[in-house]
This record gives structure tokens, sequence and C-alpha cells, in this order.
């Protein structure tokens, strides 16, 4: 016989540890049907046929929400064979509120007071027994961040649903609303199932018409009820919503009184939680606070000596390049006897060995003739100069040459311990199979698939950063303060403080950004920031931010504040627009928010909750990008009748990039290379980085390579290009991904379609900015696109700036 | 008095909500019944963070002006 038990409970009670806990991790996950609110069930573990089903964190089971309906929809209608109500122990009160509507249902229910660790630590003392008594539900102790407990619990409920519930639902309401409550359970009689009889009396009397649509109710007895209520509300002068809720209260205050004996003298210290409040919510050091953390965010991320980039540096130069890195500690000046390089350090002896390096290199490049060698920098492949400023080169006859391969070069392992790169092992294996240097299979699988995907991996640190400082800010409960921080702020251009916690979520990734929206009461307002919230540079887009930095912009940190401060700026900027339009015009919803305790996450806590994160990017290289770029080198290879192209631009990549270059040509990189990276990056924002590199052909670094192809393509204004390809990429819709989840966060296809449609314009609008006026900056060329520019930018900024129209003014 | 009016660490005791809306329900349904007292721990730009039982919640300036307290 199989046994449904639902889980239900406030939010930031436990319930999703106790979960957890109860099935170790195994559940899935949905949605409830036809509504963007999560639905969780798993199987209980260590028991056959017994599921798990979790109902949203709810305060009530009043009609207002999205969760409260799905979830009194679901207990009313599919009868769950028991409840499991968490009630957090350190906030009876509010939580038995919830415990008295549930116990009303008439199912057999365990009430489950969590936290019990800290209701000791602070002296408080629950009698379960009493309480168990007073609610005719079976009352046990957890402490689900422990797992402590929580067996027990799962264990009563199942025995619970198996004996059944016998006894009365307990009575909370007194004097004439029992009276009248009482009479309306007499009249629905035999209409209703027997043991809800009384949730439904008390929904009547609420005049709860979402809960009582189904029963079918005579509309004379209707009527007949209005009366005793009307009756009620006169009597103690307030509706009849407002007084069962007071009532309540009164009934929770005396179970209270009788079953809990809170320890008033721990109570008068002031609670830690409170204390930081103090300061972080403060009205003049809040914000100063918070611009700390992001800063310190920016630091460890993407500065210059911060752990990301020193990891990002090694995994892209060392652990993935093709050449190799030693173990950090193994690493010592040469000590082989005889040597050229005896007692020099490794970096020393690569200088040495450079320009007999370049000589042969030179040589064997060409016909066996005398050549010309040079030294590059790596980065920007420009060539070295020497004190004069002239660029150096020497000539390579063939008895130089034989010179140059005379010298000693220097051997890694005489250095340290030296672990090849990937690309380096990848070329190895490739001599191995015989594929053999500047054959197609090899540049195919080192240059093209590899390439690309390593692009992508070397990332990693930075973007783990990003998500574990995210991780930490909503574990610990800061998250909530941040929406009350903005509020003020964001209420000045219509908004509320809680459209601000989806955005700082799109830091680490838009797709759980735009679902954070839901939070938002007003649909109006849940739209224009799921609109918004893409536009702040999440994990995928800082990939391309430091790309392009390194090539174009040398240090990188500014510039990742920099494209930060844009999406603010087009965030508030585009609230501001939208707000003065009558889809989306109307003062937001008033700010009523519940600031859960801070508590300091367990260190596994914010690992797993990281990992979760890092690991999807990770995968996503492998289940996305590498197909990616293996159909991009394949598009790259071949022609349209299969066969292998000699030119490049015969190939089908380069035809399909063709057919979208007219919408990237104002803005600068209207080639086929320009617009299927930008099209590639809509699979993955991270792609275009990837795809960039391979489409950039040519020998030397990934990026020497696209150095050089902006610089084809923007000649002396190149450093525009760059920007306005930057900024197009960036500020465009989002990966397809977050895309799909825009439009099932908006609700209907044209709103999705809108919502893409704003993005695309303001993407291509910044781009053709940063590409028409920089141009005009630099080398003072201007045309058609200047003026349309010029245009378009007049008139967002009349959007952004006219004065409200009247019919949308506030009426205060 | 309107709960707007109130200091950092003041407490009084709800008298009633003004308005009958969603917001009240809200409110009510978080512990803001007539005869609760509340304690007010932070003030930023009107909006407020008050202690409700053992609870901590943040409500806006226009929703803290709807409330009124009773006299002590």
């Amino acid at each position: 016989m199989s046994i449904k038990i639902a889980l239900a409970g406030n939010p930031n009670s436990g319930k999703t540890t106790l979960f957890n806990d109860l099935t170790g991790g195994n559940q899935y996950v949905g949605n409830w049907p036809g509504v963007t609110v999560e639905k969780k069930d798993g199987p209980l573990k260590g028991h056959k046929d017994v599921t798990i089903q979790d109902l949203p964190g709810i305060y009530s089971l009043s009609p207002y929400s999205l969760e409260e309906r799905v979830s009194r929809k679901f207990l009313v209608e599919e009868k769950p064979d028991a409840i499991l109500d968490i009630v957090d122990g350190t906030n009876i009160e509010r939580n038995l509120f919830l415990t008295t509507q549930l116990a009303e249902l008439g199912v057999p229910m365990v009430v489950a007071v969590n936290m019990m660790d800290l209701v000791d630590k602070a002296g408080d003392k629950i009698d379960f027994a009493k309480l168990g008594k007073a609610l005719n539900c079976k009352v046990t102790g957890i402490s689900a961040k422990g797992g402590e407990g929580c067996d027990e619990a799962a264990r009563l409920a199942i025995d619970y649903a198996k004996s059944g519930r016998k006894g009365e639902v307990p009575h909370v309401f007194t004097g004439e609303v029992e009276h009248a409550i009482a009479h309306i359970e007499e009249s629905i009689q035999g209409k209703v199932p027997k043991e809800s009889i009384r949730w439904f009396a008390i929904k009547i009397f609420e005049r709860d018409k979402d809960a009582i649509a189904g029963l079918g109710l005579d509309p004379a007895l209707l009527e007949h009820v209005e009366e005793h209520i009307k009756d009620c509300e006169q009597e103690l002068e307030d509706d009849a919503e407002s007084i069962i809720t007071a009532q309540r209260y009164a009934f929770v205050q005396r179970l209270m009184d009788r079953c809990v004996k809170k320890n008033e003298a721990l109570r008068k210290k002031v609670r830690m939680s409170d204390q930081i409040d103090r300061v972080v919510t403060h009205r003049i050091f809040a914000f100063p606070v918070f611009v700390l953390a992001l800063l310190a965010m920016y630091w460890l991320a993407v500065s210059e000596n911060g752990p990301g980039t020193v990891l990002t540096d090694w995994a892209n130069d060392g652990l993935l390049s093709d050449e190799g890195w030693f173990l950090p500690w193994s690493q010592h000046e040469s000590a082989k006897e005889g040597s050229a390089y005896f007692g020099m350090s490794w970096d020393d002896a690569s200088d040495a060995y450079a320009k007999p390096a370049a000589s042969i290199e030179a040589f064997e490049a060409g016909d066996g003739g005398t050549v010309e060698a040079w030294l590059e920098d790596e980065d920007t492949g420009e060539i070295l100069e020497d004190e004069q400023g002239n660029p150096e080169k020497w000539t390579v006859d063939a008895a130089a040459y034989e010179a140059a391969k005379a010298v000693e070069e220097p051997e890694p392992h005489d250095f340290g311990v030296w672990v090849p790169g990937a690309k380096a092992v990848l070329g190895a294996l490739m001599d191995r199979w015989g594929v053999e240097e500047g054959s197609m299979a090899r540049a195919l699988v080192i240059e093209g698939i590899a390439g690309g995907v390593f692009t992508v991996l070397g990332f990693v640190p930075v973007i783990a950063i990003v998500f574990l400082f995210l991780a930490f800010l909503e574990d610990c409960g800061y998250m909530a303060r941040v929406a009350f921080i903005m509020d003020r702020l964001f209420r000045s251009f219509g908004l509320s403080g809680k459209s601000f916690i989806p955005i700082l979520v799109g830091k680490g990734c838009g797709v759980p950004a735009v679902m954070a929206a839901r939070t938002i009461e007003n649909q109006r307002d849940q739209r224009m920031t799921v609109i918004l919230a893409t536009f702040i540079p999440c994990g995928a887009k800082t990939v391309i931010i430091a790309m392009f930095s390194a090539v174009f912009f040398r240090e990188w940190w500014w510039v990742a504040a920099l494209m930060d401060l844009f999406g603010i700026a087009i965030i508030v900027l585009g609230g501001v627009a939208l707000k003065k339009t009558k889809a989306f015009g109307g003062e937001a919803a008033p700010f009523v928010m519940e600031l859960p305790a801070y508590h300091m996450p367990t260190v596994s806590g914010i690992l797993i909750h990281t990992w979760t994160r890092v690991k999807a990017y990770a995968i996503k290289a492998g289940v996305v990008i590498f197909p990616c770029c293996v159909a991009l080198t394949l598009m790259m290879t071949f022609g349209w009748k299969f066969q292998v192209v000699e030119d490049i631009a015969d190939s089908i990549l380069a035809s399909v990039g063709g057919w979208l270059a007219w919408i990237t040509a104002p803005l600068g990189f209207g080639t086929w290379q320009g617009a299927a990276a930008s099209l590639s990056a809509e699979i993955a924002k991270e792609q275009a980085t990837a795809t960039l590199a391979m489409v950039a052909g040519g020998d030397g670094s990934a990026a020497a390579n696209i150095f050089a192809m902006f610089k084809e393509w923007g000649g002396a204004d190149y450093k525009a290009v760059a920007f306005s390809f930057m900024l197009f990429n960036l500020f465009i819709p989002p990966c397809i991904v977050a895309v799909v989840n825009t439009f099932k966060e908006m609700g209907t296809r044209a709103w999705g379609w809108f919502a893409v449609g704003f993005q695309f314009f303001v993407g291509w609008l910044l781009a053709l900015n940063a590409y028409q006026f920089g141009r005009l900056a630099g080398s003072g060329t201007w045309g058609f696109w200047t003026v349309v520019a010029a245009l378009l930018d007049a008139w967002t900024l009349w959007m952004v700036f006219r004065p409200m129209p009247k019919a949308l003014r506030r009426t205060v | 008095m309107s709960l707007a009016m109130m200091k950092i660490g003041d407490e009084a005791r709800i008298a009633a909500i003004e308005g009958n809306d969603e917001t009240r329900k809200r409110l009510e349904t978080l512990g803001f019944v007539p005869g609760t007292p509340l304690r007010v721990l932070q003030i930023a730009a009107g909006n407020m963070i008050l202690a409700v039982h053992e609870s901590r919640v943040a409500i806006g300036k226009e929703v803290a002006m709807r409330i009124r307290m009773a006299a002590e």
C-alpha cells in the first residue's frame, strides 16, 4: 500500500534540509501543472512505497499567492495520507499559525519542531505531549541540520497514516465566531468530506471563493450564511478574514502559555542576528557594506593578483596549454652538470633559448632558403623591438640554422617536476597515432575542438569564485537584507527592492535569476524584473569580458566592473522607461518581507551549493560547447557540397555567418566570422570566445590570432570594434537556456518575444554606439549609421527621461 | 500613533491596520494582529525592520504609515 506524506511548513523553517535528509537527495523536481511553482517529491529512503511530497514554503493556506493555492489544492484534492508539518522552534508563534490551519483539514498530522538544538541552547522548553493533545496531532522534536529525529518523525507519520486519525479537530475559535462556524458546519453536512468539514466551514466564513468553488453549494445557503458572517463582523468591528486570523493568533498564544516556557533571562540579550543587522541594514552604513562585499568578490574573482586570475592563468597557460607547468614546490634552478643553463631558472633559460628557437622555426617554415626571424609578444603577436624602437629581426641562412640547432635546448625536467599541458598531451597522442602535424585531422582536434573547449574550461576558477560568493550570501541570510537595503532606491524608479535579488543572482547565472523573480508578488513587476535581470553579466559573459580585456584592454578588473555598471545602468534606465509605458506603469507592490535569522552556513553546505553550479558549468563544456566546437569545426572545414575547402571563406560556416552579417555590419564586425561567433554565443555565451579563436585561424596563440583578426576588420579603429563586439554579446538576449526560461517565467509567448526583442534592441544599440562613436572619436570617420545611432539614442533618452504620462502619475 | 513615527528601540502594541487589502492580509498572516507587541529594530529612509514575536519582518515606509499603534 503506497503512502503519500505531504511536507508542509513556513519558508526558512528547514523544510528543504528535512526533505533532503528524508529522501537522501533522491528527488524529482518539476513544476506544479500550469504554474511556475516548483514541485518536488521523492521516495522516503529505507521505505518502499512511501513518497514525500514537498509543498512550497507557505505562511498560510489563504488564496492570495500561487504557492498557497497550489498547496491547498494538493492537500484538499489529492488527500495525502499524512502531513508532516515542520515548525521552526525558534519562531514558534508564527509557525503554529499555519499548523492550526493544517490541523483543521483532518488529515493525520505530525508536527516536527525543528532547530531543537537552538531551542535547547536558548533555554526554552516545549512540552510536546501537551502541544500534541491541544492540536490533536503527534508532536516531536528534530534538528534537520544534523539529521536528528528526522527518521523518527517520518516513522511517526507513517504509523499515524496507517492507524488513521481519531478525535476532533482543535477548536481554535471562540464566542460568536465559533458559534457561526458550528452553524455553517451543520449546513454543509454531507456536502464536503467529513474529516475536513471544519476547514471548509471556516473557508466559507472567510468568504474564500477559491476554496469552495468546487463544492457546488446552493447559493441560497451561502446567502443565509452571509447573514451570520455580517453579524459577527458588526459585533467585532472587523472583517471576517481578519477576525479569523486574530483569533488564530490568540489560540496560538494560549498554546504558548500552556505548552512552551521561554527562558526570558537569555532573551534579554540582544540576538547576534539583530546585532549584525544593526550595521548591515543601517541607513548610512548598509550601502557601503554592500559595495565592500561586491568589491571583495571582484578582488577574489578577477583582480590581477587575486586567486581567480592566478588560477585561470595557470589553467590557460599551464594545465590546458600546449606547453605545461611545474609542480609549484618542485621548481628549482638547473642542477645539470655540464649544461649551458646550469644554475639558471627556467624562465631565464627559456629567454636565453628564445632566439635560437625562433631561428629554427622560421627556417623550417621556409623552403630551404634564407629567411627572416623575429620574436613576438605572446599575447598580441606584435614583433618585439630593440632599444631604438626598431623591430628586431635577423636573417637565418642554412649555416645560421645549423648553428641554432646545435644550441642546447633547455629541458623542463631539469628544472623541476614538469607536467605537460592537455594540448601538449593531445599532440603527443596524435603523434602516437601517426596523425601528422599540419594535417587537417590534427588541426580539427587540437585547435578546433580541444582549443574551443579548453578556452572555456580555463575560466572555471573565476566562475567558481563568483558562485561560491553568491552561495555564501544566500545561505547565510544576507540576500534578504539586500532587498531591504535596495528597496527605497528601486522604488524611486518604480520597482521594489525584491527585484534586486534576481539581479544579484544573475551575476552567477541568468537561469536561476529569472526564476528568482517568482518572489515578486506583482506580475507586472515580475515580468519587468525577468526582462531586466539578465543584463547583469553572468559567469559565462564574464569569460567574454576576461578574454577581450586580456587581448585588447590589458588589465581587466576594471573592465569587469565597468560592464557591471553598464548592466546596472541598463536595468535602472530600462526600468524607468518601461515604467512609463501603460503595460508596466504603476507603483510597485508594498514591501513586506521576512528576514530569516543569520546563520553561519556549513562549509559542506556552501561547497555543495557551489559545486552544483560549477559542475553544471563544466558539464556544459562537455555537453554543449564540445559538440558546438565539433559542429563549428566541421562547418569551417567543409563547403555545401561536403567537399573540403581550401579557402575558409567557401565553408558552410562562412555562408551562414554571411547571411547574418548585415545585422552586425553597422556595429563594425559585419563579417561572417563576427556574425558566426555572435550566433554561436546564443548557445552558450562563452562559446563566443571559443568560436573567435577557431575562426581567427593563423599561427601563434589564440589571443594573437584574434587580435590580428580584429585589426583586419577595424583598421585603426580596431579597439572600437572590439568594444562593440563585447557589448553586443554581453547585452543582447542571454543564452538559449536562459531565453527558454525567460519565456516560461513571462507566461505567454507574446511576452517572451517582447523580452527578447527589448534585449536585442538594447545590445544592438549599445554596440552601434560603441563602434560609430568610437570610430568617430578615433579616426574621425562617420556615416549613415552614425546618424541612425544618434537618432535612436535620442529616442531612447526621451523614453527614459520624458515626464510620467498623466494616466500613470502616482495618486499621492 | 502611526508605526512610522516610532523610533529605533521603541516598543508598542498594534491597534489596527488601515485599509483592507492584500497587504493587510499578508501582515496579519505574519503576526501583525491587534494587541501584538512590535519592537522597532531598524529604520532606513522610512523602511523599517520590526521584531514580531520571534521573527523579524521588514516593511516599507508606506506600509508602516498604515499601522496604528496603541498609546501606552
